[in-house]
């Protein structure tokens, strides 16, 4: 878990000597598009006096000031639906929600007014809102505080998705997201807010939506991981590379839009996929991946589309029963060992 | 006289409208508005050009009012190219005029409230001076939505004014069965803002009401709850035929008619003359919507991203 | 009993489903098994009716026991007559149907029925060393059960019989190597060899009515039972998600379409090579056809005569967007292409032929070339002599070629494994040296054949090529001229490259590429013993060789004694 591979990017490798937490970049990046554009504000519940309750917001108050870094009450519909209305008014919105849980309590706002408002209204408004979404599993946080709700984003067209794994993507995606016009759901993993890379300092350094990283190359099988599962991913692909089985670990990076070019390209040298998130099984972004790959490069499969998941049951508070539920390296290694059969 | 040629060519709209949805059919609901044009032109004429509007869904005398020409209105009810949404929003719902401040409308009640929160939020942060005002009717008021927005935006001093269109009914549901007070405004002392109650099938008394909250806002001094009394003369949708109602109210009989009261303060010539211009213009903005070509088919590609 | 998992060897028969008499039909459940991973029904193989429950409720059965005995005919439990072909109530799933031996399959596809092969044991894993015989000739074996263990460089594992009766045959000794796909076993009803079982491929066996067959005919490795019945309501259910169990389930309906079970990149390979998925023996999980598959069946030669039936290359080529197809070959761009002015020229049958080989050959050899540099200045001057002397009595001069090919044939003969043919389970050493020489004529590349050149001396090859080449570029050569050629030299040095690698003359293993002599700034010993720069005529001979019959060692000691011979040229020599 903690062989976070340099990045051999497909889009240019973090080149750089400074080792910063994920949590610390998401932070300087908030703290970057505050200076560069006085459009941005931030709003959520203890961000400001306390910093976030993961810390994220952390000196940002001190710098910005309470009209910029604004404490709410607990009113996620305010949260999300009021930076809709005050992009329509002309600002540029970063809310945090305490837990990417939340967005159901929001429901209506992300998947109605953001995703919707510019179609609705004949596209003459641009709603230019991030909604932070801390996501994931972070050690007893219980079945409405830990799920990882990306693929639910991606069915509900008109919202762009992303799912950083390390901490330069943390800050070159979410840099990506304050400057991007259409709204973005940005899920941020909480059980990486403590990992350490590489991060440039520069602020003009943004990670394109779209463009997958390759975290390792390999040439015998094609995992494609997010989040968390990426470390997992890598680890098991360490693992697998002493039998012999030389894994390509795909990090998509952004949910939407999905770069499904890299991973076909992989898959067209390896032959063989498998897709692994945290998220339960069924019908997680996983399945659409296999469904798309198998629609463009059917003929370059070797092996049935693998998916590991999450297990299909809400997520058990107990740290120890909670990572029995996700993926660990052991289950990628052991799926990949009976996909080896094939 | 201007608030009167306002209510009067809603109203021919209304009936237009009415019209061709009886005579034919439409794909879609109209909510009508048809006796609530008083107050929706009333409270808009306290608004300037620049303040920011979240309309509900009962009729389109709010964007006419707020200066919105009715041949997009026209062209969004008949799903052609002319209209603001092109087809995508349409119906009577999803209007827009981003150049008049028209912000919109969600299709589940009670979301404007969030947003009216937030664009008013945009304008303090800004300093633009500008204010919005957020439409809703009795029957949104019981969304959770109202609480967050209407609990933030007093807190935070925002420069919003809610004016809810009280007219009895949400869809089948009468309000003195879901409220436990006798008045929405009876609420607004629970955010700490002023709750005012006022007739609203007298544009001129809501004009006023309005205008006072307005400057309340612009001076910083936060949101204010005004209740206009209304009626809902037809069914929730055209074609309801509310079988949940007892007192329905004939067609042609608007108690306490707002287009009556307003026209018996101008001379009769004058106020005809108004109301021959105000038919032929609507007349003439509907034979233009109906004229004008369907949308392409591609537009539904169109406008998902920015 | 059908394996349900990768680890799992044995269930309880929980609950009979179906009593003695009842009809089944295949797919039906027959009766509840549980295991230690799972608690599954058991679908019946076969149609008919119930014969014999063989475990009572509560018992435990082994993977690949006879569960229950179904007979078509209610009356023929227990029957008297074996029940004659065609068996009524075979088994209708489960791996491809052998080729019948009345089709002229090739006996080896034949013959695998009754064999067990050398499995896949990993992604990259081609061969296994068989380390110890568990099972001796005349034991039983069932499906399933452990006949061998193998060794390979990744892993030591035990290989399982997936056919059922009596070890007929170690076809490999305790230290070989055996390939992947390889024939490990033979296992016959009897144990008698040359009576293997036509009719019951790998991991299928027939349930015949009689019993004494069903004493020694264990029951098939079925698949393993589906986790939901087709047309029973689908149930929630939350378990934990078995990837061994998956993978199984997914193997073990690798032939359930009752077609060949191939990957979906095997098919595309095999539509590009013009191969015929059912004529090939698959290697891989659950005994589906892989692309290693297809790859050793369009190299086994002579053994895949077919050519492609449609033109490959148009596959290969044809635009990503599904065009409808072309009225004539002017239909068809390159995308992106349309709009630059073009010639269309036909090619001729030559250029296809060549097309068709090299393409073939590239994704048949495992192609590698090696090179060294030979100083012919000690030729030149032998061959300046020569000349001389034949020039006296009339001769044409002779070039370098004569030479160097005589010198390919003397090396050719203490490295047979080049002139040879590479077949996956054998190599063909030729005993004569066929030498095919590649010649540029107008109508296009052509490689006649100098039969026996190792027996020539090199003024008679000389001659011999010279003639042959003629009659070629003039259209008289007959396809004697062409045939049975065992390695090639190829002359792009004729007109002037300067480095020559080559592909692969199919079937043959080797071909000797001969570039320029460029005279080169070299280092030589004098006769003192020290060292000076001369110029010297070097000539960097290279030969591309099919890695799958030589290695790299092999093929350059070979070369290495070309230029030994070379740069040791007697006047005499070969003559």
């Amino acid at each position: 878990m903690t062989t976070m591979q340099q990045p051999a990017s497909v889009t240019g490798a973090v080149d750089s000597e400074r080792i910063t937490g994920y949590a610390r970049a998401i932070n300087e990046a908030l703290a970057e598009e505050l200076r560069r554009d006085e459009r941005v504000f931030l709003m959520g519940q203890d961000i400001g006096r306390l910093g976030g309750v993961f810390g994220l917001t952390k000196g940002l108050l001190e710098e910005f000031g309470t009209e910029r870094v604004r404490d709410t009450a607990i009113n996620e519909t305010f949260i999300v639906g009021g930076a809709a209305g005050a992009a329509l008014g002309g600002m540029v919105p970063v809310v945090e929600l305490q837990f990417a849980d939340f967005l159901f309590t929001a429901a209506d706002e992300i998947f109605h007014k953001l995703a919707k408002w510019r179609y609705m209204h004949g596209g003459q408004f641009t709603l230019p809102v991030v909604v932070r979404l801390p996501s994931g599993v972070v050690g007893g946080a219980g079945a409405e505080h830990s799920q990882s709700l990306e693929t639910i984003a991606m069915h509900v067209p008109g919202l762009k998705v992303a799912v950083p794994a390390t901490p330069a993507d943390a800050k070159g995606l979410l840099k990506s997201a304050v400057r991007d016009p259409d709204p973005v759901l940005f899920f941020e993993h909480k059980g990486l807010y403590r990992v350490k890379g590489p991060v440039p300092e520069s602020p003009d350094f943004v990670v394109p939506f779209g463009s997958a990283r390759v975290a390792r190359p390999g040439q015998d099988l094609t995992i494609v991981a997010t989040g968390l599962m990426v470390g997992r991913a890598v680890e098991a692909a360490e693992r697998l590379a002493a039998e012999g089985i030389d894994v390509e670990v795909i990090d998509p990076r952004t949910l939407v839009p999905l770069d499904i070019e890299s991973i076909v390209a992989s898959v067209e040298k390896t032959h063989r996929l498998m897709v692994v998130h945290e998220a339960a099984r069924t019908a997680g972004f996983g399945a659409e991946i296999a469904a798309q790959v198998q629609e463009r490069a059917f003929f370059a499969l070797d092996a049935p589309v693998w998916r590991v998941g999450g297990s299909d049951i809400p997520l058990p508070q107990d740290p120890t029963l909670e990572q029995a539920a996700i993926p660990s390296a052991d289950d990628i290694v052991t799926a990949a060992h009976a996909l080896a059969a094939v | 006289m201007e608030i009167y040629r306002k209510v009067v060519t809603v109203r021919f709209a209304e009936l237009r409208i009415r019209d061709h949805v009886e005579t034919e059919g439409f794909g879609g609901f109209w909510h009508p508005g048809i006796g609530q044009e008083g107050l929706q032109v009333g409270a808009i004429a306290a608004m300037r050009p620049e303040d920011y509007l979240y309309y509900a869904h009962r009729g389109l005398g709010y964007a006419y009012a707020k200066g919105m020409d009715m041949v997009p209105l026209f062209g969004d009810l008949l799903g052609r190219a002319v209209g603001s949404t092109r087809g995508k929003g349409g119906g009577t719902v999803h209007f827009a005029s981003a150049e008049h401040g028209v912000l919109g409308q969600g299709g589940t009640l009670g979301s404007n409230f969030v947003l009216g929160a937030g664009t008013a939020l945009a304008s303090q942060l800004r300093g633009d001076g500008r204010v919005t005002v957020v439409f809703f009717g009795d029957g949104a008021s019981g969304r959770g939505t109202w609480h967050e927005a209407a609990l933030q935006a007093s807190v935070w001093k925002l420069p919003v004014v809610w004016v809810c269109e009280n007219n009895g009914w949400a869809l089948s549901a009468r309000f003195e069965d879901q409220s436990p007070t006798p008045h929405v405004a009876d609420r607004a002392s629970a955010y700490g803002m002023p709750g005012v109650i006022v007739d609203g099938q007298d544009a001129l008394a809501v004009r006023d009401a309005t205008a006072d909250a307005i400057e309340r806002a612009r001076r910083g001094e936060g949101p204010t709850l005004i209740e206009a009394k209304t009626l809902r003369i037809r069914g929730h949708y055209e074609g309801d035929r509310q079988p949940y109602r007892e007192d329905q109210v004939k067609d042609d009989e608007i108690p306490n008619d707002p287009v009556h009261r307003l026209g018996a303060l101008i001379p009769d010539e004058q106020r005809r003359t108004i109301d021959g211009d105000a038919r032929r213009y609507v007349e003439e903005a509907f034979a233009a919507a109906l004229a004008a070509p369907r949308p392409d088919t591609s537009v539904i590609y169109e406008d998902v991203w920015a | 009993m059908p394996r349900l998992g990768v680890s799992v060897t044995e269930g309880t028969v929980s609950t009979w489903l179906k009593e003695i008499g009842d009809e089944v039909a295949v797919g039906e459940a027959i009766c509840e098994v549980s295991t230690d991973k799972v608690d599954t029904e058991i679908e019946s193989t076969v149609a008919g009716i119930v014969a014999e429950q063989r475990y009572a409720e509560g018992e435990v059965v082994a993977v690949g026991e006879v569960l229950a005995v179904v007979t078509t005919d209610e009356d023929a439990a227990p029957p008297a007559v074996p029940t004659p072909e065609p068996a009524p109530v075979s088994t209708p799933v489960s791996t491809p149907a052998p080729e019948p031996a009345s089709e002229a399959a090739p006996a080896a596809d034949a013959g695998d029925a009754g064999r067990v092969l050398m499995p896949r044991l990993g992604v990259s894993v081609t061969e296994g060393t068989v380390s110890t015989w568990l099972k001796e000739i005349g034991d039983e074996v069932a499906v399933g059960e452990a006949i061998c263990e193998v060794s390979t460089d990744k892993v030591d594992t035990e290989i399982e019989s997936t056919v059922a009766g009596v070890l007929a045959q170690q076809l490999h000794a305790e230290g070989e190597v055996v390939l992947v796909g390889e024939p490990l076993a033979l296992v016959t009803p009897t144990g008698a060899v040359g009576a293997a079982p036509a009719a019951a491929p790998p991991g299928t066996e027939r349930v015949t009515a009689d019993p004494q067959a069903n004493a020694t005919a264990p029951a098939p490795a079925a698949p393993a039972a589906p986790a939901a019945v087709p047309g029973e309501p689908a149930v929630v259910g939350s378990g934990p998600f078995d990837h061994e169990a998956a993978i199984a389930r997914v193997l073990a309906g690798a032939t359930r379409s009752g077609r060949p079970a191939a990957s979906p990149a095997a098919r595309r390979l095999a539509t590009e090579l013009g191969v015929d998925v059912a004529q090939v023996t698959g290697t891989g999980g659950g005994g589906h056809i892989t692309r290693a598959d297809v790859q050793r069946r369009a190299s086994d030669w002579p053994e895949s005569p077919q050519p492609p039936v449609a033109a490959p290359a148009a596959v290969r080529t044809a635009p990503v967007r599904p065009v409808p197809e072309p009225a004539s070959t002017e239909a068809i761009f390159p995308p992106g292409y349309e709009d630059v002015p073009f010639e269309a020229v036909p090619t001729s049958r030559i250029r296809r032929v060549t097309a068709e080989h090299m393409v073939r050959s590239r994704r048949t050899a495992a192609h590698m070339t090696t090179e060294v540099d030979v100083d012919l200045g000690r030729l030149s001057e032998v061959r300046a002599t020569l000349n001389a002397q034949r020039q006296q009595s009339g001769q044409a001069k002779l070039s370098f070629l004569p030479f160097i090919a005589r010198a390919a044939c003397a090396a050719l003969l203490d490295h047979p494994d080049l002139n040879a043919t590479f077949e996956t389970e054998r190599l063909l050493r030729w005993r004569e040296v066929n030498l095919g020489i590649a010649v540029d004529t107008p109508r296009g590349l052509m490689v006649p054949v100098v039969r026996g050149a190792e027996r020539l001396t090199v003024e008679s090859l000389g001659r011999a090529i010279v003639d042959v080449a003629a009659r070629v570029r003039d259209g008289k050569a007959d396809p004697d001229d062409f045939r049975a050629g065992t390695f090639t030299i190829s002359n792009p040095g004729s007109v002037g490259a300067v480095s020559a690698p080559a592909i692969i003359n199919q079937p043959q293993v080797g071909i000797l590429g001969m570039p320029t002599i460029v005279r080169r700034p070299w280092v030589v010993r004098l006769a003192d013993g020290q060292e000076t720069i001369a110029i010297r005529p070097i000539i960097r001979l290279a030969l591309t060789f099919d890695h799958r019959a030589v290695d790299g060692a092999d093929a350059t000691r070979c070369l290495v004694a070309v230029r030994e011979r070379l740069e040791a040229w007697g006047v005499d020599d070969y003559r």
